[in-house]
C-alpha cells in the first residue's frame, strides 16, 4: 500500500517535472492568434535566417564532434592501454576541461586569440615583427575549436570507460594466437570500442548544437548564427514563445532519435564489457613513441585547459587587462568588485549555490527512490518511472527552458521570476545523471540483505535506511555531484529563465561580459572554477577517485 | 543588469501600440512639486524603492546623494531597461507592489505603462525648465530623466585623426577598424541605424559591410575598443565616461551629421508602497541638482537649465545637432531594419 502511494507520488512528480513543460511546448507551438494552426512551423520554415542557422548548426556540430573524436579517443587509448608517462595527470586534466563551462573557454580564447588584440597574436607580432597576428577566434574555425575544448572530454570519457571495462580475454586470445600489438588494437580493440566511439560522436554533436555561450560570444561577431543564438533572439522583447517552441520541437526530435541510436550502440557494448574489468592487463609498451603520445596529450591540454585557465586567472588579477602586457600589475579589485559592488555578483553566487544544492539534493532523492522502485520491481510499471527519469536526457537545455517558461509564466503557477524555475530546470535536466549513478549503486546491493532485515522485523523503510542507504552512499554522492556541477555552470537554460534578482553565476558572467568588464568576467569565472574544483575534489575523495570516471558520468 | 537586454529595450516599440489619446482627467490641478504634507509623509515612510536602468556608477551615486539630500533611504534595484520594465509589469499583473519609482532608457515603456494604468501623475517642480514638450507626458504621467547621446566612440591611441561624421565611416580607410551593435539586440544601435538609413539609405550599410565592420549583440564594446581589437565604435557617449574612469583610452566624437537622442523616462508607479517618498525622489532627480548626477554620467538633461555643468572638453550637448526620432516612425521601420540589417550582418 505504502509502496503504491510512493509510486503514485513519484510518478506525479516526474510527470509534472518532465511532461508538463514538454506539453506546454507543443501547445505553444500550435497556438496562434488565429487559433490552432501550424503557422509557427511555417514561419520557421520560411525564414531564411532560421534555415541558415540550421545549416550552420549542422556544420558546427559535425566539425566539432569529429575533431573532438580525433583528440579524445586516441588520448583515451593511450591513457587506458599504454605505458605513456603521466597518464593519471592527463586523465585529471581532461576531467578538468570537462567541468569547465564553454563560455569561460570562449572568453579565454577571445583574450588569447582576438585577431588584433589577442595575447597570442600580440606575442606573435612582438616576436616575429609581423604586421598582424595569425589567429582569429572570430571565425567558424575559432567557433569549432573553442567548442571542441569543452566537448572532446566526452569522447575521452566514453572511450576510456569502454576500454577499461572491456574484458581482456578477447585481446589476450588474439595475442596468444600471435597477433602483434598493432594488429590486436586494430582488429580487436577498435571494433569492440566502435559503438562507444560512434556514441561519443553523437553525444558531442548534441552537446555542441545546444551550446549557447560560445556561439553568442564568438559566433555572433563572426556573423555565424546557429540555432541557439536564433532561439535566444526569439526571447528578445517581445518574446515570441510560439516561434521558439516551433523551432525547439524539431531540435528535440533530432536529439531523441540520435540518442536512441546512441543507446542502441552502447547496449551492444555489453557483450564486450562482460561484467567489469577482466583482470589487469599489461600496458602496451610504446617505446620512444610514448613521448610523442605525451606530447600530443600535452598540446591538447595546453590549448583546452592550461592556456585558458592561465589567461583567465591573469586577467582577473590585472588592473586593466588591455594594458596587462605593457605594464604588469596585480590587484584583487575585480574580486572585490564582483563580490561586493556588482549588484548581481554575490547574489549570483548565492543563487547558484542555493539552486544547485536544492536541485542536487531533491534530484538525488527522486533518483534514488525511482531507481529503487525500478530495480527492486516493488511496483508494477516501475520501468516506466525509469524511462521518465531518463527522458530529460533528450531535451536540450534551452528547449526545456522554453517549455518551462511556457508552463510557469502564467497563472495559476507563476514561477518565472523566482529561483524555483531555475531549480526545476537544473533538477529535471540533470536528473538522468543522478538516476544512472543511483541505479548502478542499487544494482550492486544484494536484495538478500534487505530481505534479511525484513525477516528480522525491520520495515522496508527501515531496511532501506539502515542497510541499503549506507551501502549506496557513493552512488548517492556521485549522483549529487553529477547534478550540482552541471547545474552551477548551466547557461543555455538559465539565460532564458533568469531575472535580475534570480541571476546565477553563468548569467552574471554574461552580464559582466556585456557590461563590459573582461576583468570582472575573469574574476567571477575564477570563483566558479574554484567552486567546481572544491566540490569535485571533495566528491572524488569521498568516492575514492572514481568520480566522473564511471560509465554513467559519460553523458554529463 | 544585462546590457544585452537594456539595449533590446527599444524593441518594445514593436509591441506597443502607441496611443496619444488623452486619458481621463486627473482630478484637481495641483501646483508642481511636493507639498509640505507630502514631504512629511515621505519622511514617515522613510524609504523608497527605485527601479533604475542607469549605469552602476550613476545609480550608486544617485542612491547616496538622494538619501543624503532627502533623509529617505533610497533602495536601488538596478537592471537593464527591459528587465526593469518586464519586472514592473509582472509585479503589477501579479498584484505585487514592490517598486515606487521606475527610470528606464526607453520612452515606449512609459507609453505602455500609462496605457496599462500602472502610473500615477506627478508634476515635478522643474516642469517649466523642460526644453521641449516632447520630453514629458502632457498629463504628467512621466517625464524624461535623460537623453542618451548616440555617437562615435574611438580609441585615441590608435586613431589620431578620428572621423567627424557618421558618413565617412564608409571610407575604405576605416576598413577593419569598425565595430557596432546589432539592431535586434541593442536599442542604441536600432536608433542609430534608423537615422543612418533615413539619412543615407541602405547603401551606407553596404559600405560598412565592405569595411568589414564587426557586429556584436550589445553596442557597448569598450573592451574591443580599448584593447585595440577595433578602434572605432558606433555607440553612445555614455560608455566613454565610465571607461575614462577606469583610465581606458576611449573618446567620443559627436558626429556633425547628427547625434542620436535616446530619450529615457521616469515615473511614479500607481501602487507605489511609498507614494510620498516616490514623489519626493522624482522631484529631486528631475531638479537641476539631481539631473547633474545624470549629466556627469555622460547624457544630456531634458532640462534647459544653466545651472547644469557639462564637461567642457566636449561640445555643449545642446549645441550638437540632436536627432530625436518619432517613436511611431521607428516602430513602422522596425521590420525593415531588422530584416535588412540581418541580411547584411547576420542574425
Amino acid at each position: 500500500m505504502r509502496s503504491k502511494l510512493l509510486w503514485g507520488a513519484v510518478t506525479v512528480t516526474l510527470a509534472v517535472l518532465v511532461l508538463l513543460p514538454l506539453g506546454w511546448l507543443v501547445v505553444k507551438s500550435v497556438q496562434t492568434e488565429a487559433g490552432l494552426s501550424l503557422a509557427n512551423y511555417a514561419a520557421i520554415g520560411n525564414q531564411k535566417s532560421f534555415r541558415a542557422a540550421t545549416l550552420n548548426s549542422l556544420v558546427f556540430g559535425l566539425a566539432a564532434s569529429l575533431i573532438g573524436l580525433v583528440l579524445g579517443a586516441p588520448m583515451a587509448w593511450v591513457v587506458s592501454r599504454t605505458n605513456m608517462p603521466l597518464r593519471g595527470l592527463v586523465r585529471a586534466g581532461v576531467l578538468g576541461a570537462f567541468v569547465t563551462p564553454g563560455f569561460v573557454l570562449a572568453v579565454a580564447w577571445i583574450l588569447l586569440a582576438g585577431p588584433n588584440a589577442g595575447l597570442l597574436n600580440r606575442l606573435w607580432i612582438a616576436v616575429t615583427g609581423a604586421s598582424h597576428g595569425v589567429l582569429d577566434v572570430y571565425t567558424m574555425t575559432g567557433l569549432v575549436l573553442v567548442s571542441v575544448a569543452s566537448t572532446f572530454p566526452l569522447a575521452f570519457i566514453l572511450v576510456y570507460n569502454t576500454l577499461e571495462m572491456m574484458s581482456s580475454d578477447v585481446e589476450e586470445a588474439a595475442r596468444v594466437l600471435g597477433a602483434g600489438t598493432a594488429r590486436v588494437t586494430w582488429t580487436v580493440t577498435l571494433p569492440l570500442a566502435l559503438p562507444a566511439i560512434v556514441a561519443s560522436v553523437i553525444l558531442m554533436f548534441l552537446e555542441t548544437i545546444i551550446l549557447y555561450g560560445v556561439p553568442a560570444m564568438i559566433g555572433v561577431p563572426a556573423r555565424i548564427y546557429v540555432l541557439t543564438t536564433q532561439l535566444f533572439s526569439l526571447f528578445e522583447w517581445p518574446p515570441r514563445v510560439g516561434l521558439a517552441a516551433a523551432l525547439s520541437l524539431p531540435l528535440l526530435l533530432v536529439t531523441a532519435v540520435l540518442l536512441v541510436i546512441q543507446r542502441r550502440l552502447l547496449a551492444r557494448r555489453s557483450f564486450a564489457t562482460n561484467r567489469g574489468k577482466g583482470g589487469r592487463r599489461r600496458p602496451i609498451d610504446l617505446g620512444p613513441f610514448r613521448w610523442l603520445a605525451l606530447a600530443f596529450c600535452g598540446v591538447v591540454l595546453l590549448f583546452t585547459l592550461v592556456l585558458p585557465y592561465a589567461v583567465i586567472v591573469w586577467a582577473s588579477v590585472s588592473k586593466v587587462w588591455v594594458r596587462a602586457l605593457s605594464s604588469a600589475s596585480f590587484t584583487l579589485d575585480h574580486y572585490r568588485f564582483v563580490l561586493f559592488e556588482f549588484t548581481s555578483g554575490s547574489r549570483s553566487i548565492w543563487n547558484s549555490l542555493l539552486t544547485g544544492v536544492i536541485a542536487a539534493t531533491l534530484g538525488t532523492l527522486i533518483a534514488v527512490i525511482v531507481a529503487y522502485l525500478a530495480e527492486r520491481r516493488i511496483v508494477r510499471h516501475a520501468a516506466f518511472l525509469g524511462f521518465l527519469a531518463m527522458a530529460p536526457l533528450v531535451i536540450p537545455g534551452m528547449v526545456f527552458a522554453v517549455g518551462l517558461f511556457a508552463a510557469y509564466s502564467q497563472r495559476p503557477l507563476v514561477l518565472y521570476g523566482t529561483l524555483w524555475i531555475l531549480m526545476l530546470a537544473y533538477l529535471t535536466k540533470f536528473l538522468p545523471f543522478a538516476y544512472m549513478s543511483c541505479h548502478a549503486a542499487i544494482q550492486s546491493v544484494y536484495p538478500e540483505l534487505e530481505h534479511a532485515a525484513n525477516v528480522l522485523g525491520a520495515s522496508r523503510a527501515r531496511a532501506l535506511r539502515d542497510i541499503t542507504a549506507p551501502m549506496i552512499k557513493a552512488g548517492l554522492l556521485g549522483g549529487w555531484v553529477l547534478i550540482f556541477i552541471p547545474a552551477v555552470k548551466e547557461l543555455s537554460s538559465s539565460i532564458l529563465l533568469f531575472t535580475a534578482p534570480t541571476t546565477v553565476i553563468a548569467t552574471a558572467i554574461i552580464d559582466l561580459y556585456q557590461l563590459p568588464s573582461w576583468e570582472g568576467v575573469a574574476a567571477l569565472s575564477t570563483i566558479l572554477l574554484i567552486l567546481n574544483g572544491v566540490v569535485i575534489a571533495a566528491g572524488n575523495r569521498a568516492l575514492g577517485g572514481n568520480l566522473l570516471g564511471r560509465p554513467g558520468g559519460g553523458a554529463a | 543588469m544585462l546590457r544585452l537586454i537594456r539595449q533590446r529595450a527599444w524593441l518594445l516599440v514593436a509591441l506597443t501600440v502607441i496611443t496619444s489619446a488623452a486619458g481621463p482627467a486627473t482630478g484637481q490641478q495641483k501646483a508642481p512639486g511636493t507639498t509640505a504634507e507630502e514631504k512629511d509623509a515621505a519622511r514617515r515612510e522613510g524609504q523608497v524603492v527605485y527601479y533604475t536602468a542607469r549605469t552602476t556608477t550613476t545609480a550608486n551615486t544617485i542612491a547616496k546623494k538622494a538619501s543624503e539630500a532627502l533623509g529617505i533611504k533610497v533602495n536601488v534595484v538596478r537592471l537593464a531597461s527591459t528587465l526593469i520594465y518586464n519586472r514592473a509589469v509582472q509585479e503589477f499583473d501579479a498584484g505585487i507592489n514592490a517598486a515606487d519609482v521606475i527610470d528606464t532608457s526607453v520612452t515606449e515603456h512609459f507609453f505602455a505603462m500609462k496605457k496599462k494604468g500602472m502610473l500615477q501623475p506627478f508634476t515635478p517642480s522643474s516642469i517649466a525648465k523642460f526644453a521641449k514638450p516632447d520630453y514629458y507626458d502632457a498629463e504628467h504621467y512621466w517625464h524624461a530623466s535623460q537623453i542618451g547621446l548616440g555617437a562615435i566612440n574611438y580609441n585615441p591611441q590608435l586613431v589620431k585623426d578620428p572621423p567627424k561624421t557618421w558618413k565617412e565611416l564608409t571610407d575604405p580607410k576605416y576598413k577593419d577598424k569598425l565595430v557596432q551593435g546589432h539592431v535586434k539586440a541593442s536599442g542604441t544601435s536600432l536608433l542609430i541605424d534608423y537615422w543612418l538609413v533615413k539619412l543615407y539609405g541602405w547603401d551606407y550599410f553596404k559600405g560598412l559591410q565592405k569595411n568589414n565592420i564587426m557586429t556584436h549583440q550589445s553596442c557597448d564594446q569598450t573592451n574591443i575598443l580599448a584593447s585595440g581589437e577595433r578602434p572605432i565604435l558606433m555607440c553612445d557617449h555614455q560608455i566613454t565616461v565610465p571607461a575614462q574612469g577606469r583610465s581606458l583610452p576611449v573618446e567620443t566624437v559627436f558626429p556633425e551629421d547628427g547625434v542620436i537622442a535616446q530619450v529615457g523616462g521616469m515615473a511614479v508607479l500607481k501602487k507605489a508602497p511609498h507614494p510620498n517618498a516616490a514623489k519626493v525622489l522624482v522631484d529631486y532627480l528631475l531638479s537641476a541638482e539631481g539631473q547633474q548626477l545624470y549629466v556627469d554620467g555622460g547624457v544630456l538633461s531634458a532640462l534647459n537649465d544653466p545651472a547644469l555643468k557639462y564637461p567642457s572638453k566636449y561640445p555643449h550637448p545642446s549645441k550638437v545637432k540632436l536627432l530625436v526620432a518619432d517613436p511611431n516612425d521607428v516602430a513602422r521601420m522596425l521590420p525593415e531594419l531588422r530584416e535588412k540589417f540581418s541580411e547584411l550582418f547576420g542574425g
